[in-house]
């Protein structure tokens, strides 16, 4: 990398965290300030769990967990907090948020980079083949099949793959990630996960895949009557090689772009899977947070995702720009 | 339903399962050729928070720290208590000193010496102060002697004939003092890896998969345990539990793990048991609560025909699958001592029930409708959720409509014992093995508190039943306090604040291979200690 | 234009399959209003029932005996109305939003984009749940947050619709002739840019039906009403012995979600003619 393009790189992240800025902000108070419109907080549930508890215990909780200040007070304390990275602490799980939250992102990072691989290279795979032979027999059911899983409500496949694939047939794992009961390393320990990442994964990743087919699809045919496919033809190039060489690579900028748009979607998608996997993810930590009305754990993993999904759509940027040089950083 | 259409559906539910509590299978967990080593995998319904039972008495805390951490005593099958940390207690006649011998030559798993000064410190800095019901089963206590290192006398202001039901590791765990001393509780980090002086050690815990627990080689007991360790399992969706059961990922399903409807592929089959005496100790029942503040609720007729319009056997089939008893007054049958099902009850009347709605004033309009009642519940209980539209359909046949919110739990908690926001709730409390501790804050006008989950939300205020209870409380006199006991339990009855609908089961489905030396009436916090795993066959 | 757009449908395959599967779902909630018009929640059999076991209950019964056909039914008019109406609600303000933003530019647009942002940032099925738990489970709530969540891509698709018919030549001649922005906005400038709004919204209801089952599925909806979602979540505990309790409702929505998804694609052929051909 040159210097003038290492400035180039440097003015556009300067640039994307500026605008980023203000929407991590607008988020932060949206989250707090939705939050604080909740009835009941933390020492309700922890109070009402532990079957008993006098009024004194309760304000003591109450005091101790900060809740009894003026919600300005809260804010600001929650906002200056974030500022310095310190999402708070879980009083109900008695640990910092952010060590809550990186305890479970692995599993959730790994549940969707896999769908999220499966997704698109099976969505390319099958775009592709429809666009090759659009409108002939493969397209045609390609395309019934794409519009049937695009239907599929998620958390209802992973059920019906649940009875089909662990109950009835018994080929693999129903829930969690790995098998405790044994202890496992190396090799024995990644085929174990494997195993147990097959149907939350799939689940995961049919929708997107109907998503991913479907764009690559129609992004190919726009491209085949492209001037630069016409060239290509002209020069002899076949079909196969037109195919992959030529559309795939624009029809790839359409899938990055939409990719990025869906990073928040798949996180959502997640909570549905992970609930119905037991996987042991930040999905399941986001909804079991909002049953129990752990205020700051729940704030944290929102803004948390809300801010990865934001530096996530930057790195697509810039993928995008290697990708399409023609789009200046 | 008209009463025909619900005779032939309460014929065809018959096929459901009765008489659970009598069945063979319970004896199948009790074994006697104990064999060593293994690691036992346990499922239980929901992640605990902590693992410190002495500060927040949840169940799912007290499955896994019981087997860490250690009380003075735990109860056998039939609640009797049995000699834990503590060797020899005795009470002087007066009830006011109780005296402790503790056992010698515990460890701390750090390898500290267990002392009395371990149960002063937990008595007055954690159960007195924090733990949810030890401020009243510990109350009287006004002074504490250790005349030496493994002896601790109470010193008691009135005598508390209750406090000894109270002693094991749910009701009042020992914490290590040399590390909470001078700490703030609460958030004391060990709390969340605890050092105890039960039969297993504490390894990790891996949020939201998993608890290691291996065995204690020092553990106070010669030769025990004879698991190598404890692996407890959380899997939050309970078709997965079955699967897991089933596939011999786990080894047993602790406190109705499993959802009922599943229980029955368990039943008559050699390769599992079911044990339904574990929760004896928690004596739960699931009831229907009246706020009796809010009109028509405030007169006792509409409570009684209410009562009246409920088939609780129904219920107990449809929803509970049978797993349970119908419940007949505040007091659950496992408290023996107490139970007295000749009260006031309350069978499956409707044209009763219709007079009494017609004689308080409430006739059916020309629809057939007579009033709107809101009815609370928490999500997330699928029994509770389940009961709230088995009573919304049966007040439908007497023209009561029910309008069902069901928010979540904190939400729940905070509508039904902070706002007071509700009409009608259904929930289910555990009970106890003592009225005055688990049933008495029901009922009592002094526990009318706003804000504190659990106390005597409906409103129901009667000085006489105060007295009686307060009394109870208070009664040296075996014979007498029965009796007092007794006409608590007619009064409730009789002016129906609560309508107690069921006993729950708290069923333990484990694998054939699965046994322990004795079984134990608080067996949901067994500590394992006498359990291990039969080799396959 | 109306009449035509209706005649394009029909000869557009996907709209046509769309619009028969929708017929079909309507027609089976209305003639299921006639046959099974119990209440769903009525306790009427004994519990599980397999479909095809006993003709009184032809779909069989749930795990508290309730007969599975009348809580399909029941389903169907939940679905289609907080489908329908939270797309309306979604619709409204991805309208108001975009037109506002696109016509007026400047830092009315900077504002609306950066709201639209945030709620294209946050995951928006977490912030459906937390909307729901906090402001109670019912209908209404339900409609409302699943509609505040799927308004932003609207909202942008209608300002960039804006940004390009606000400069052609009819604009420009109504405003020089005087035409208050308002009326520019309403009478000219939003029939333009509506074709493809309405494309978004027949996804859109879709897409809210998913979402209003997820919800129920959760425990999240509305306790006094029986949808879909609501029969899947009763049934999931139950689903290894009796699958069907979870199938047939799933079915449904499978079916009903495809019924829009053809239509709206059938009529984004019908709407953009240049595409047809693909």
């Amino acid at each position: 990398m040159t210097g003038s393009q290492a400035a180039v790189v440097f003015r556009f992240l300067r640039r994307r965290v500026w605008q980023v800025a203000p929407v991590v902000f607008g988020i932060a108070m949206l989250n707090f300030l939705i939050l604080q419109l909740a009835p009941g907080d933390v020492v309700d549930v922890l109070a009402g769990e532990a079957g008993a508890a006098t009024p004194e215990y309760m304000a003591r909780l109450r005091v101790h967990f900060g809740l009894d200040k003026p919600v300005w007070v809260q804010l600001a304390y929650y906002l200056k907090n974030t500022l310095m990275l310190d999402l708070g602490f879980s009083f109900r799980q008695n640990m910092p948020v952010l060590t809550l939250i990186m305890e479970r992102l692995p599993a959730t990072l790994l549940l969707m980079t896999t769908a999220m691989g499966v997704a698109v290279a099976a969505g390319l795979a099958l775009g592709v083949l429809s666009a090759r032979f659009v409108h002939r027999a493969v397209d045609r059911v390609i395309s019934v099949f794409v519009l049937i899983t695009y239907a599929l409500p998620t958390f209802w496949l992973g059920l019906m793959a649940i009875v089909l694939f662990s109950a009835r047939l018994g080929w693999l794992p129903s829930s969690g990630m790995t098998d405790i009961g044994v202890k496992l390393d190396g090799f024995a320990y990644l085929r174990d996960v494997a195993r147990h990442i097959v149907l939350p994964a799939l689940t995961l990743a049919t929708f997107y895949l109907a998503v991913y087919a479907k764009l690559v699809r129609a992004a190919m045919l726009e491209y085949f009557g492209a001037d630069f496919i016409r060239t290509a033809r002209a020069k002899g190039a076949t079909e196969t090689r037109i195919t992959l060489f030529h559309a795939l690579r624009n029809a790839l900028l359409p899938l990055m772009t939409l990719l990025g748009l869906q990073l928040g979607s798949i996180l959502s998608g997640a909570v549905l899977v992970e609930s119905v996997f037991s996987w042991p993810g930040l999905g399941r930590l986001a909804f079991e947070s909002i049953l129990a009305r752990d205020f700051n754990l729940l704030l944290g993993i929102l803004l948390f995702s809300s801010v990865m999904v934001t530096l996530l759509n930057i790195c697509v940027d810039a993928v995008y720009a290697l990708l399409d040089p023609r789009i200046e950083l | 339903m008209e009463a025909r259409t619900f005779l032939k559906t309460a014929a065809i539910l018959g096929f459901a399962l009765c008489a659970l509590g009598l069945n063979p299978a319970n004896a199948q967990t009790q074994g006697e050729n104990p064999v060593r080593g293994g690691f036992l995998n346990v499922n239980i319904q929901t992640e605990p928070v902590t693992l410190n039972s002495a500060i927040n008495t949840t169940m799912y805390i007290g499955e896994v720290s019981s087997k860490i951490l250690d009380g003075l005593v735990s109860f056998d099958a039939d609640l009797n208590p049995v000699p834990a940390l503590a060797t020899r207690w005795e009470v002087t006649p007066d009830g006011r000193t109780i005296s402790f011998e503790l056992r010698k030559g515990v460890k701390w798993h750090d390898g500290r010496d267990f002392t009395a000064a371990d149960v002063e410190f937990t008595l007055k800095e954690v159960w007195q102060k924090l733990h949810p019901f030890g401020r009243s089963a510990f109350g009287n206590v006004t002074k504490v002697d250790i005349p030496d290192p493994h002896k601790i006398v109470l010193h008691l202001s009135a005598p508390a004939p209750y406090l000894l039901n109270y002693i094991n590791t749910y009701g009042a765990q020992i914490l290590p003092r040399h590390l909470y001393e001078g700490t703030d509780v609460v958030n004391n980090p060990y709390n969340a890896k605890p050092v105890g002086t039960g039969p297993f050690v504490f390894k990790e815990w891996v949020k939201g998969s998993h608890i290691r627990l291996e065995r204690n080689p020092d553990y106070w007991q010669e030769g025990l345990p004879y698991l190598d360790g404890i692996v407890i399992r959380f899997i939050p969706d309970p078709a997965a539990r079955v699967v897991a059961l089933q596939s011999g990922e786990v080894d047993v399903a602790v406190g109705s793990a499993l959802p009922p409807t599943s229980v029955g592929q368990f039943e008559n089959n050699p390769n599992y048991a079911i044990n339904v005496i574990d929760g004896n100790y928690l004596a739960t029942i699931a009831y229907l609560q009246f706020n009796v503040r809010n009109k028509p609720l405030s007169d006792k007729r509409v409570r009684q025909a209410i009562a009246h319009a409920i088939d609780k056997a129904a219920l107990l089939k449809v929803v509970y699958l049978g797993y349970g008893k119908v419940a007949t007054g505040p007091v659950p049958s496992s408290v023996t001592k107490y139970y007295a099902p000749d009260t006031r009850q309350y069978p499956l009347d409707l044209e009763r029930a219709a007079r009494l709605l017609d004689e308080a004033g409430y006739k059916a309009d020309a629809s057939g409708k007579r009033f709107k009642l809101r009815q609370l519940t928490g999500a997330g209980q699928v029994q509770n959720t389940r009961t709230a539209e088995f009573v919304k359909q049966a007040l439908a046949k007497i023209g009561i409509e029910v309008e069902l919110q069901i928010p979540d739990y904190a939400t729940f908690l905070r509508d039904a014992f902070t706002e007071w926001d509700y009409d009608m709730m259904n929930s289910s409390m555990h009970r106890m093995p003592d009225p005055t501790l688990g049933v008495q804050r029901i009922f009592w006008t002094q526990n009318i508190r706003k804000g504190v989950p659990w106390t005597n939300n409906s409103g129901y205020s009667n000085p006489k039943l105060d007295a009686i209870m307060e009394q109870a409380a208070r009664e040296p006199d075996e014979a007498k306090r029965k009796e007092e006991i007794r006409e608590w339990q007619q009064i409730v009855q009789e002016d129906v604040p609560i309508l107690e609908l069921v006993e729950p089961l708290w069923y333990t489905v484990s694998s054939a291979r699965f046994k322990k030396r004795a079984l134990q009436g608080d067996g949901l916090f067994s500590s394992y200690a006498d359990a291990w795993l039969e080799p396959k066959k | 234009m109306y009449l035509a757009l209706l005649k394009e449908l029909l000869r557009n395959r996907s709209a046509a399959a769309g619009l028969i599967l929708l017929a079909v779902v309507i027609f089976a909630a209305a003639l299921g209003r006639v046959w099974f018009a119990g209440d769903p929640w009525e306790m009427s059999a004994m519990p599980m029932i397999w479909p095809g076991q006993d003709m009184e209950n032809p779909l069989g019964t749930d795990v508290m005996g309730r007969d599975m056909a009348t809580g399909l039914v029941s389903g169907a008019r939940v679905s289609l109305l907080i489908g329908l109406s939270s797309t309306l609600i979604a619709a409204l303000a991805g309208i108001t939003a975009g037109a506002l933003g696109g016509f007026y530019r400047g830092w009315i647009d900077a504002f609306l984009m950066r709201v639209t942002e945030i709620f294209q940032t946050v995951p928006q099925f977490v912030l459906a749940v937390v909307l729901v738990a906090i402001f109670k489970p019912s209908v209404a709530t339900v409609t409302f947050a699943i509609g505040i969540v799927s308004w932003p891509p609207t909202a942008r698709l209608v300002r960039s619709e804006f940004l390009l018919l606000r400069e052609q030549e009819f604009v420009l001649a109504a405003h020089t002739l005087g035409m208050g922005d308002f009326r520019l906005i309403v009478t000219q400038i939003l029939p333009n840019a509506l074709p493809p709004v309405i494309v978004m919204a027949a996804l859109n209801i879709a897409t809210a039906i998913q979402t209003e089952a997820a919800l129920s599925f959760l425990g999240l909806g509305d306790p006094n009403v029986m949808s879909w979602g609501t029969i899947i979540g009763n049934g999931r505990e139950q689903v290894v012995d009796a699958w069907y309790i979870c199938g047939l409702p799933g079915i449904a929505i499978v079916i009903i979600v495809l019924a829009f998804n053809l239509l709206g694609e059938g009529l984004n052929d019908a709407l953009n003619p240049h595409l047809k051909e693909r």
